[in-house]
């Protein structure tokens, strides 16, 4: 019992993390329907420019992390000016091989500019304190009740912005009909704008947990978090935001009990075929049905 | 009529050629050990190149698992070479064999699935592969295998290579092929003109498989060492990276891009990183400024290029 | 017994009928138009005629056996072709590739015939090429033989996907709006070209058609649809005066002045 609990804290932990980069796939997906590859990859950079500010500019963790959040929606809308914009008419093949591109552009950029070495953040970045629950069984850090409390955050803020704002709206309509959305005066560009600088944030805020929780800072830390989170977004259902945090907190927990009762080197597999078999069997993803709120 | 065309006996005149010629080099000494490793290395990664090319270019399915069926090829192989002291040939034709069988039980029910979630479907089914590798100890779990012998010589590789090649070249050329690309351009009409896209699709799917296993066991059989992390997605995004640079659907424009890419791999040794982000940042121009890659869907042919959608007359002529 | 009979075909999208309880028939060597104002449901009719959607309910006999269940390619090779509304070609593929892909399915060599180039690939390689520049020759796009489907002028576009239909040697010819975006003469030469077709291929044709005078001309029965349903059945000249095809055409015109088209 302790120990299920216990990995259930895990899971949820974990799970949290993926919700945050899975909000941005599926946002992304919604408006343009691009798989962007590149998603995970602003996460190591969120964790390095944090990283680089607590260590060079000496600054604490939430100026770090507001720091790296503002950064990454810039890189975001950058990245998707330069490399996805001219392709927004091209076959989809084509802006799936250039997001790749950017993909393996940032992994790479990083080994070469950054080395391939691992690094941690200073001992005492982050106080970090263990609670103990049932008597001493089961442990939670203070590390974790802050990922879950900035994830439930996130969320509330993102579902606050669709529903009651005048840019969430315009984000709706996108989503539902880009042509219909810009006779009605919608710019286009900018909602595609909004939507990935929001997603990047949220990647920021996932990749500066991230290194924080585990620790360590590495140019290809996005990768396997990237892609669990792209399978956790397809996994509730891509374009649908309640999906993302769904699958997200799912996969979480399904990679800890993996670990914890099986074997930590089965969880990648078990992911990804649970990937296919929800591919194949439920492709619109276990939240996705007609009626659909997209985004 | 048939094989004996002036031009089919000059183009076989040319492989006999090259190969004589290579051979007495290194007889020679001349070409060192490590233009050796790069040698090796240019004919897996144009096997690699033009098997994906088949799946992707000429039938229009982005697949991102091809370093899973090479995996596949590269641990069957080795079983049989190190494991079961089988004769290298046979080692890698059942190699192949198993790529192609995993292609045809993967294929068949992801190639349902419409191009994005085909290219996820896929990409994870290369990390399963590569998940359980690591989770068989019969393999060495992590640490792979070592001390492969060394069976890959220079006439098995390059009497591999050609074969992948014309292989693939006839089949594009024939009635076969064709239906694969009709099946790219237009499924619907594909199918309406009495093609059965679904066959199709699986076949060329499991036909990259086969020959991405052939690359993987003669691979394994060079190199001494597999471990599961030498066949991760990243090395599929690199065969990849040659499919499209060379022009998705151009067979000879996969054989220049694998070629020039290795080339440069082995000029740049000393900027590995550096080469790779410019690879990456090549990548995105090219989809951006010149989506049909350096050939396009043509050929080069002994009578310069010709505007054919690859379905024509190919680097041998015919 | 009819070549193609279909009994109460159905199909509704999310509750709404988009063709609901449809009989058609046609005989050997009869052409027959389809006609109905827009969203009628015609090309529906043909997307379950070929396959490519599933009826919920009835019926489609082909020579008394059904085609319900089949897969497009399959009924295609029981002698059943079609064009698109929307021209779907192989664009950049060669005008005669796009004929020879239609021959694909009665090629004779196998796929170690074409990998290993036996005798038998460049006999039938060789066959096909010639049955395709001859089609292409009957159809005057010869000296297109090796430009890209894609780069052809819209008229001859339209020619070739016909011919790419009947290199697949059907018995039944389907056409969706062959005459959409052509000019008078055009269209003229187009019927004429039609019955010519029909003549020499032997062939039974059902067409669907906006341009009525060039059904009227051309159809020797014609069904009308409105709303899904067949709303009269019967030669041009009772159609020309049936009062409900009178009522729907008239009810699209009247509801396209009134939204200012």
């Amino acid at each position: 019992m302790a120990e299920l609990v216990q990995q259930l804290i895990n899971g949820l932990t974990l799970g949290g993390i993926y919700a945050l980069i899975a909000l941005g796939y599926t946002m992304v997906y919604g408006i343009i329907q691009l798989i962007n590859f590149a998603h995970g990859d602003i996460l190591m950079v969120a964790a390095y420019v944090a990283f680089f500010a607590i260590t060079v500019l000496k600054v604490g963790v939430v100026p770090a992390l507001v720091l790296a959040v503002v950064f990454c929606a810039l890189l975001g809308v950058a990245i998707e000016r330069i490399a996805y914009k001219p392709l927004r008419q091209a076959p989809r093949l084509a802006a799936l091989i250039t997001a790749i591109g950017v993909s393996l552009f940032l992994e790479n950029g990083g080994l070469w500019l950054l080395g391939t070495d691992f690094r941690s953040f200073p001992p005492g970045t982050v106080n970090n304190y263990t609670y103990t629950l049932l008597g001493g069984t089961v442990r939670i850090t203070s590390m974790q009740l802050l990922i879950l409390a900035l994830t439930l955050l996130v969320m509330v803020i993102l579902q606050y912005i669709v529903h009651y704002t005048k840019v969430g709206k315009a984000m709706r309509a996108v989503a539902y009909d880009k042509e219909a959305a810009a006779l009605m005066g919608i710019n286009v560009d900018s909602v595609v704008s909004v939507t990935f600088a929001l997603g990047s944030a949220f990647a920021a805020v996932a990749g500066v947990l991230w290194g924080l929780y585990y620790n360590t800072v590495h140019p290809l830390m996005g990768l396997m978090p990237g892609l669990k989170a792209f399978v956790a977004a397809v996994i509730g259902g891509i374009g649908i935001i309640p999906g993302a945090m769904a699958g997200g907190f799912f996969l979480g927990i399904i990679e800890a009990l993996v670990s914890g009762y099986g074997s930590s080197e089965l969880r990648d597999p078990v992911v990804f075929i649970l990937l296919i078999l929800v591919l194949l069997f439920r492709p619109a993803g276990l939240l996705g049905k007609d009626t659909v709120e997209k985004v | 009529m048939g094989y004996f065309r002036s031009k089919n006996i000059a183009i076989f005149l040319v492989i006999i050629g090259i190969y004589f010629a290579v051979d007495w080099l290194l007889e020679e000494g001349i070409i060192t050990k490590f233009q050796q490793v790069n040698l090796m290395l240019l004919g897996i990664n144009v096997i690699l190149a033009t098997s994906l090319n088949l799946i992707v270019g000429f039938t229009g399915q982005l697949a991102l698992g091809h370093a899973g069926f090479m995996a596949i090829g590269a641990y069957v192989a080795t079983i049989f070479t190190v494991k079961l002291g089988q004769p290298f040939a046979l080692a890698l034709a059942v190699g192949s064999l198993a790529a192609a069988l995993a292609g045809v039980l993967i294929g068949l029910p992801t190639l349902r699935l419409r191009g994005d979630y085909l290219a996820i479907a896929t990409l994870g089914f290369g990390e399963i592969i590569r998940g359980l590798a690591v989770n068989i100890e019969y393999v060495g779990g992590a640490a792979g295998i070592m001390g492969i012998p060394r069976l890959t010589t220079w006439p098995w590789l390059y009497a591999m290579t050609v074969l992948t090649v014309v292989a693939i070249k006839n089949f594009i050329n024939s009635t076969h092929g064709r239906a694969c690309l009709a099946v790219r351009e237009n499924e619907i009409a594909a199918e309406a003109m009495g093609i059965n896209t679904t066959y199709y699709k699986v076949l060329a799917f499991t036909l990259g498989a086969f020959f991405g296993g052939l690359a993987g066991g003669l691979y394994a059989h060079y190199f001494y060492l597999i471990q599961p992390s030498t066949f991760s997605f990243l090395r599929s995004f690199d065969i990849l990276v040659m499919v499209v640079l060379g022009g998705m659907g151009s067979l000879t424009g996969s054989v220049i891009a694998a070629a020039a890419i290795t080339l440069v791999n082995a000029l740049l040794q000393d900027l590995a990183l550096l080469r790779m982000v410019i690879y990456a940042a090549l990548l995105v121009a090219v989809m951006i400024f010149r989506p049909q890659g350096l050939m396009g869907n043509k050929e080069l042919t002994l009578n310069i290029l010709r505007p054919r959608g690859g379905a024509d007359r190919g680097i041998v002529g015919d | 017994m009819a070549l193609l009979e279909t009994k109460d075909l159905t199909l509704a999208f999310g509750g709404l009928a988009a063709v609901s309880g449809v009989n058609l028939t046609i005989g050997e060597g009869e052409l027959v138009g389809l006609i109905g104002p827009n969203g009628a449901g015609k090309t529906t009719v043909f997307n379950l005629l070929t396959g490519i959607y599933r009826p919920q309910r009835g019926d489609i006999l082909w020579q008394g056996r059904s085609l319900v269940g089949l897969r497009p390619f399959q009924i295609t090779q029981l002698g059943l072709a079609r064009t698109f509304q929307n021209i779907r070609l192989f664009g950049e593929l060669t005008v005669l590739d796009n004929i020879a892909i239609s021959f694909h399915w009665h090629s004779r060599y196998s796929l170690l015939g074409a990998v290993l180039r036996l005798p038998s690939y460049y006999r039938h390689e060789g066959e096909m090429r010639r049955r395709a520049e001859e089609l292409l020759e009957l159809f005057g796009l010869k000296q297109y033989a090796q430009e890209k489907a894609k780069n052809l002028p819209y008229g001859e576009q339209r020619r070739l996907e016909i011919a790419r239909a009947l290199a697949a040697r059907p018995r039944l010819l389907l056409l969706d709006e062959p005459a959409a975006g052509m000019n008078p003469q055009e269209t003229q030469a187009l019927m004429d070209f039609i019955r010519w077709l029909r003549q020499e291929f032997s062939l039974s044709i059902l067409l669907i058609e906006h341009d009525m005078s060039m059904v009227m001309n051309l159809c020797e029965r014609i069904y009308a649809l409105d709303y899904g349903q067949v709303i009269a059945e019967g030669p041009p000249g009772e159609i020309r005066r049936h009062p409900r095809v009178i009522e729907a055409y008239l009810g699209e015109e009247v509801a396209l002045a009134l939204a200012g088209a």
